[in-house]
């Protein structure tokens, strides 16, 4: 029973919802943060995304008299849930995830391309011609990002021996020095989550001056307030997951740092999660002010050239690590 | 070639056609409807391709529009002018010598009203999609009240 | 896909700042036939023109648009002068020349900081817009106005540059001549932006010639006509400069050129100052203008400008004709957007840089009540039954 009580609150509050929706909404903050100061502007205060996220909650609630009223209605809480999920899987404390599973980097992957699969889905039955064409957009680009972000993941699972993030975290633990090997995949990640997140310079389907607002132009109210945070949690969980999986070898081992007898080490990795998680974000929101934006046959053109090859590299690295390391 | 010279072109090529100097730079050719495009061509010939505009005026009192075609060459502005009557307002396109022309002769159909004979696209241009189609307001016996 | 979609873009769009209507047929994501549709802003200045005195008039014409304000009331005084065989002293004849230089900066600046942000890359919008605020400020200082600067009168300019000012001029060239050399680097060298650039919206030089275009989208195809080099006026004859040219023919083209005029602009500007000769700003003007005519002739940042004023001795001009650049690059335009990807559209109707409150000046003022409204559907349809009723 006390099991049962334990897991909902980790659910609802931590890591679970609301851990995910304050870091939500604190990483929008900072990535609109540092997008201004790169422009050289003042850039929102830090309540600014709390502020959006109730006003959309207040707002009308438009559906179109065309749209296909289960589709639009539920696509958002779909890919909201699947987008939360991995969550649990992704180490934040320690080298171990809350509820580590054998194969849980496939869940992961599978659970994270849900809201993109959504985003047609929703693009497809909101009766608009913008929206239908953001989603047929948001769906071929999937062919240009997901191959390499899966070879690239792959990898480290491989180096690790393991299909779960927990078993990857906790080999890169042991062995930090590995992290070397897969900074290919690294880079490769990194460049497949904006992809994926559709920023700048792959925000393609959302191109605001080409096709008004993209895959969400019929959305508003509360249904545009659990996309916009799905996004935002989307950011979350990709750069925890590139945290554990590329960066988790900056983690201390379970029980390693003591002070005056109290075992820190949990709240300290917590710490160290968090600040590669903001690297993360930093270099992504470094990405976004760089850059224009991508017509979709150059993205593809660039993920298959690119980081498709980058990611059988890495793949090769990884078969060559284990090679060696075995033999 | 200087003003002097294109207008002395014009004049010898043309000799019952008006022309004159203005200014410097500006060359003022007047010929009647019939002879517009002959003029025109052979002013293309010699090698003028740009036109610059193409303005309407409504010389309502003598009864006749004036239209006034303005080209550019090379430094100086010529303006080939002709004037038709007002109760029936024709004049045939220029555009197959002047394709970038098109636009101004569909200005000048909703403006005055005057028809372009053979203007390759008829459709109106600036005004409203709801303005009246008999209502021209460049017209003198239009009044803005 | 195989059947082909019509998208309608516009009036109101976000990638347009001033409402057009372009119907595109889409097969895929390419664009088959485009058709466009600019009634939406006309509001009727060549009309207005005729019912107001000449001095009305420079109030009028110069809000024909916003970013060439000063290009349109030079023009038209320019005309009027010749109608009045008037001699505008040098002095404000290079004060013309200066405030027109300025902003023909500004409208480049402008320019480059849209097309950023048409290719989905602000950063480049903050910083030109950014830097612009220089050249506002430089304005402001000698006109009192970011915008409409209403520097000219029949006869001259009616503020003058003063001598204590030419410091603050000389440091804002300074500091835009830098600014303008990293834009003109990333023009050139940007990966993204070049991607997005390049071979996009192509103008041969034969179609260019053909369809009569004008402006830095003609020079970007290698036509090289500019107003101040064939036909100069105001200070030009006496300055220094080049025209600038490229011959790629695609929206880099265009953006580079514009880059590069910035810097021909800033060099005229500074012999401006250099040279500005002394004595009046103005002469006395009859407001009555004779019976006469005058073709006037300008470069404006767009382009070719044109207007045409037939005086009849009286107070207000029998006849204004304002053919801006804008007008001028729509058929070139069209022709464009034929073969291309629709992310590619907003980029390329913006590289002609479209002003169109300068190409559609058409809707109603309201004398009686000498304001000027935006009417209705049905009030247009009142009106015209009404004047129909007593016509």
């Amino acid at each position: 029973m006390m099991e049962l009580l334990l897991s909902v609150l980790y659910l609802l509050l931590f890591p679970g919802f609301l851990f995910l929706l304050v870091m939500g909404l604190f990483c929008e903050w900072l990535d609109r943060k540092l997008y201004a100061r790169m422009q050289n502007r003042v850039g929102p205060p830090v309540l600014q995304p709390v502020a959006d996220l109730i006003k959309l909650l207040t707002k009308e609630d438009i559906i179109p008299n065309n749209a296909d009223r289960v589709l639009f209605q539920y696509a958002p809480l779909i890919a909201f849930a699947a987008v939360m999920t991995p969550i649990m899987a992704i180490p934040i404390w320690g080298p171990t995830a809350l509820y580590p599973l054998q194969g849980d980097l496939i869940i992961t992957l599978y659970l994270l391309s849900i809201p993109t699969l959504a985003l047609f889905v929703i693009g497809w039955s909101s009766s608009s011609l913008y929206p239908l064409v953001g989603g047929f957009r948001a769906a071929t680009m999937v062919f240009g990002y997901e191959i390499p972000l899966i070879l690239a993941c792959l990898s480290a699972g491989i180096i690790a021996g393991s299909w779960s993030v927990s078993g990857i975290t906790g080999y890169l633990v042991l062995h930090p020095l590995v992290m070397l090997a897969l900074l290919p995949g690294f880079v490769i990640a990194l460049i497949a989550l904006q992809a994926k997140l559709e920023r700048s310079p792959f925000d393609i389907p959302h191109a605001e001056t080409e096709i008004v607002g993209g895959v969400l132009t019929e959305y508003s109210g509360k249904k545009l307030a659990v996309m916009r945070m799905t996004e935002d949690i989307g950011m979350v969980v990709g750069a925890s997951l590139i945290a554990a999986v590329f960066l988790g070898g900056f983690t201390f081992r379970d029980g390693s740092v003591l002070l005056a007898g109290t075992d820190l080490t949990a709240p300290l990795n917590f710490v160290l999660y968090l600040v590669k998680v903001l690297v993360v974000i930093l270099l992504l929101a470094l990405t976004r002010t760089t850059f224009a934006r991508l017509r979709i046959d150059q993205m593809l053109d660039f993920s298959w050239k690119y980081l498709a090859i980058g990611g059988i590299l890495q793949l090769f690295i990884a078969l060559a690590y284990v090679a060696l390391v075995s033999g | 070639m200087n003003s002097e010279e294109i207008r002395a072109m014009v004049a010898g090529r043309f000799p019952d056609i008006t022309t004159s100097v203005p200014r410097e730079r500006r060359v003022m050719v007047r010929v009647a409807k019939e002879r517009l495009v002959e003029v025109l061509e052979f002013l293309h010939g010699q090698g003028l391709t740009h036109a610059t505009a193409i303005t309407g005026v409504d010389l309502i009192d003598d009864n006749a529009f004036e239209i006034l075609y303005h080209l550019y060459w090379g430094r100086n502005m010529v303006t080939v002018r002709t004037k038709i009557p007002r109760d029936n307002p024709v004049i045939p396109t220029i555009s197959p010598i002047f394709p970038g022309v098109v636009t101004y002769e569909r200005e000048l159909q909703g403006m005055f009203g005057i028809r372009v004979e053979g203007i390759p696209d008829p459709r109106r241009i600036l005004l409203a999609d709801d303005w009246p189609k008999d209502v021209h307001p460049l017209r003198k016996d239009y009044v803005v009240k | 896909m195989k059947e082909s979609i019509i998208i309608p873009i516009g009036p109101q769009h976000p990638g347009f700042k001033e409402p057009i209507r372009l119907d595109i047929t889409l097969d895929g994501e390419l664009i088959v036939d485009a058709d466009v549709n600019i009634t939406y802003n006309h509001r009727g200045i060549e009309k207005a023109a005729e019912g107001r005195t000449y001095l009305q008039d420079l109030y009028l014409i110069e809000r024909v648009c916003g970013i060439c304000s000063h290009s349109h009331v030079t023009s038209f005084c320019q005309a009027v002068e010749e109608i009045l065989g008037l001699e505008v002293p040098d002095r404000a004849r290079y004060i013309r020349s200066f405030i027109g230089e300025l902003e023909r900066i500004q409208s480049h600046l402008l320019w480059i900081g849209i097309a950023g942000h048409e290719i989905g890359w602000d950063t480049l919008l903050m910083y030109t817009w950014r830097d612009r605020e220089k050249i506002n400020d430089m304005l402001e200082l000698i006109s009192g106005n970011r915008v409409h600067y209403a520097m000219n009168t029949v006869g001259g300019v009616r503020r003058d540059i003063q001598p204590k000012d030419i410091g603050y001029l000389i440091e804002g060239l300074d500091f835009l001549e830098g600014q303008a050399e990293y834009f003109r680097h990333v023009i050139a060298e940007e990966e993204t932006f070049l991607a997005r650039t390049r071979g996009v919206g192509y103008v041969s030089t034969e179609m260019a010639k053909r369809l009569c275009a004008v402006g830095p989208t003609t020079r970007a195809s290698n036509v090289k006509i500019d107003v101040r080099a064939d036909d100069p006026y105001a200070a030009y004859p006496d300055l220094d400069f080049q025209v600038v040219t490229a011959d790629t023919g695609d929206v880099w083209g265009r953006s580079y050129v514009k880059a590069l005029e910035i810097f021909q602009s800033i060099r005229m500007c500074r012999q401006i100052l250099d040279e500005l000769p002394g004595g009046e700003i103005r002469v006395k003007a009859s407001p009555k203008v004779p019976a006469g005519e005058a073709v006037s002739h300008y470069e404006a940042p767009r382009g070719e400008l044109l207007h045409y004023v037939k005086g009849n001795g009286g107070t207000m001009p029998e006849r204004v004709k304002i053919r801006s650049p804008t007008l001028a690059n729509w058929m070139v335009m069209m022709e464009m957007l034929k073969g291309i990807y629709i992310a590619d559209l907003p980029i390329i109707v913006d590289a002609i840089d479209p002003c169109l409150s300068c190409s559609q000046r058409i809707t109603l003022t309201d004398y009686s009540t000498g304001s000027r409204t935006t009417t209705t559907l049905d009030g247009l349809r009142k009106r015209h039954r009404k004047q129909a009723g007593n016509g």
